[in-house]
């Protein structure tokens, strides 16, 4: 790929300013070629490129999601990175791009399951006993791989990725919780360690309430990450801190009794929501409360009531609310099993997606592509670039 | 409506200069005259030099000054064209039509060089022209997308200051970027 072009007569010097150079280099959509190539371009660049505050600028005007289908095999092809609009013109919100992520070439591995993501990177659990984690940014391919302590198959392990801000130090982290049994049979013990990433190991830290089972779409505010435990009556919501790396507990809704654990979290203009079932008389319906202030239980607030459920209620699950739009409409996963939007002026189903069309199921997560460079914050890993040359033996 | 220069009075000048190109357009149009760092003299309709932000406040700040407005950070080519450009956004706002707005801002984009595009930029940042400024960067990161490191240099006019071994460190770190690049 190297072989000299045609050489092309150079234009006088142009100085732009970098304030300018930042804002063309904004507008540049996120693909990796596109930006992966401007960092060589020159030292300037590459500088302005790794800058936090250019990553700052770039990709927030709209909520970007990442959908991994689930087919009956256990390998997955490819994941898909769409970004959600607001409709225009009083239509229903739009798929802006939808990209496919394609394992081993923008992913580390095919056999893996979405775990979260927190500023830009995306972290993604390996095999089936998720013994190996991946900490990727897809933007420019980069990742890095963590192995976990003592991996054992019956420890169960599950992870969340956070970002710790202490005192002006940014430093990404890792949460593995695990239920500790000493054979298969035995009652676990939730367990917990956390790895700052840049240290190159895991320490114990104290012990979870709940292991956390599965993040929901988006769980990640005020930096603290959030769960819903595995209990047979709920009584809390599951948190934990990354800068003070304590676990807590949040009220649920006042109304909420705590038998039905169709219970799902989410963020709602930065505040905690969490959907929750509610018996009407003999009609079944979700209500999404907000927390308006964090961890002060009489701040739930009813925000929405999601009503005219979807015909087959013997099987309904949960609905997830994933996105808020502001025209009212809310981006649901129903049951794990496909996406539609709920339009909360005409209660109800408007629209089915088509961003994935599946007889699996799916798992979404929010995902916002930043230009945050594991070069950068992962210093003292070792970060790989995909794909990677391949390495023949003879 | 007498022109600027015979009327040395201040308040009633400085109310007029406000952008008010629907209601103005019915009346004899006021000219204010603009010079470029080569010297060059543009004179251009009022509501033109209104879209320019800097020409605006620089006749808030100083009602009195006299007609001619230097530029001095502006040469006279690149600012000819964003004349042209502001004329005709001008007779957009008076009557809108988005889908005309958009095929003649195409239009305009792509006949221009790389050379053009580029020194327009500053131009429109110093004239503080904010529409003119987001589709210029917009058709600039057209023109780089998918393009070769050696491209997007030349297109910039920038010299590669990596030594040859940190080039070749950084190509091995982003192998995957020369993926999907055009030819040049």
């Amino acid at each position: 790929m190297d072989h000299r072009r045609k050489k092309v007569t150079k234009t006088e010097i142009t100085d732009l300013p970098d304030c300018l150079l930042e804002e063309i280099l904004s507008k540049l959509p996120m693909r990796s070629p596109a930006l992966g190539q401007c960092r060589l371009v020159c030292k300037t660049w590459l500088h302005l490129i790794s800058e936090t505050y250019f990553s700052k600028i770039q990709f927030e005007s709209h909520p970007r999601m990442l959908v991994k289908t689930i087919p009956e095999t256990y390998r997955s092809r490819e994941i898909i990175s769409a970004r959600i609009a607001e409709g225009v013109n009083g239509r229903t919100f739009q798929v802006q791009r939808s990209k496919k992520l394609v394992p081993e070439k923008e992913l580390p591995t095919a056999n893996f399951e979405l775990v979260n993501s927190c500023h830009g990177l995306l972290c993604i659990s390996e095999g089936k006993y998720r013994n190996v984690i991946h900490v990727c940014n897809p933007v420019f391919r980069e990742h890095i791989t963590i192995n976990v302590n003592r991996p054992l198959p019956f420890y169960l392990n599950s992870f969340g990725l956070g970002l710790s801000i202490n005192n002006d130090k940014y430093e990404y982290k890792v949460l593995r919780t695990f239920c500790l049994r000493t054979n298969r049979s035995a009652p676990g013990y939730p367990r917990a360690e956390i790895y700052t990433i840049g240290t190159k190991r895991w320490r114990r830290i104290g012990n979870p309430h709940s292991c956390i089972e599965k993040l929901d779409f988006n769980t990640y505010v005020h930096g603290y990450i959030h769960w819903i435990p595995d209990q047979k009556l709920l009584q809390f919501i599951c948190s934990f801190n990354f800068g003070k790396e304590q676990f807590g507990q949040l009220p649920l809704p006042p109304t909420y009794n705590g038998n039905d654990v169709r219970v799902k979290l989410g963020v709602l203009k930065d505040c905690l929501c969490v959907s929750v079932p509610e018996k009407v008389g003999s009609v079944d319906k979700f209500g999404i409360w907000v927390m308006k202030k964090y961890g002060i239980k009489r701040s739930w607030i009813q925000q929405y009531v999601i009503e005219n459920l979807y015909p087959d209620v013997g099987r309904l699950k949960f609905y997830e609310p994933l996105i808020f739009l502001s025209t009212g409409e809310i981006l649901i996963s129903f049951n794990g099993e496909f996406l539609a939007c709920y339009n909360t002026k005409m209660k109800k189903l408007v629209k089915k997606s088509t961003i994935t069309q599946t007889k699996g199921g799916i798992h979404a997560i929010a995902y916002n592509p930043s230009l945050v460079s594991l070069n950068v914050v992962a210093r003292g890993e070792k970060v790989r670039a995909l794909p990677e040359p391949k390495v023949t033996l003879c | 409506m007498s022109s600027s220069t015979d009327s040395p009075t201040l308040t009633t000048e400085t109310t007029q200069l406000s952008p008010q190109p629907d209601t103005e357009t019915a009346k004899p149009t006021k000219k204010i005259t603009l010079k470029s760092s080569d010297n060059q003299i543009f004179e251009v309709e009022e509501s033109v030099a209104m879209e320019f932000a800097t020409v605006k406040s620089f006749f808030e700040d100083s009602p009195s000054s006299t007609d001619i407005v230097p530029l001095p950070n502006v040469t006279a080519k690149p600012l000819s064209q964003v004349i042209e450009f502001c004329k005709e956004q001008i007779k957009f706002k008076a009557n809108p039509d988005e889908a005309q707005k958009k095929k003649y801002n195409a239009e305009f984009l792509t006949e221009k060089s790389d050379k053009d595009l580029v020194d327009m930029i500053p131009v429109a940042n110093y004239l503080e022209i904010k529409d003119l400024l987001d589709v210029l960067n917009q058709a600039v990161a057209d023109r780089i997308e998918n393009k070769s490191v050696e491209y997007v240099r030349n297109f910039f006019g920038i010299d590669n200051d990596f030594t040859a071994e940190e080039e070749a460190a950084l190509r091995r770190e982003h192998a995957w970027a020369y993926e999907g690049v055009d030819e040049d």
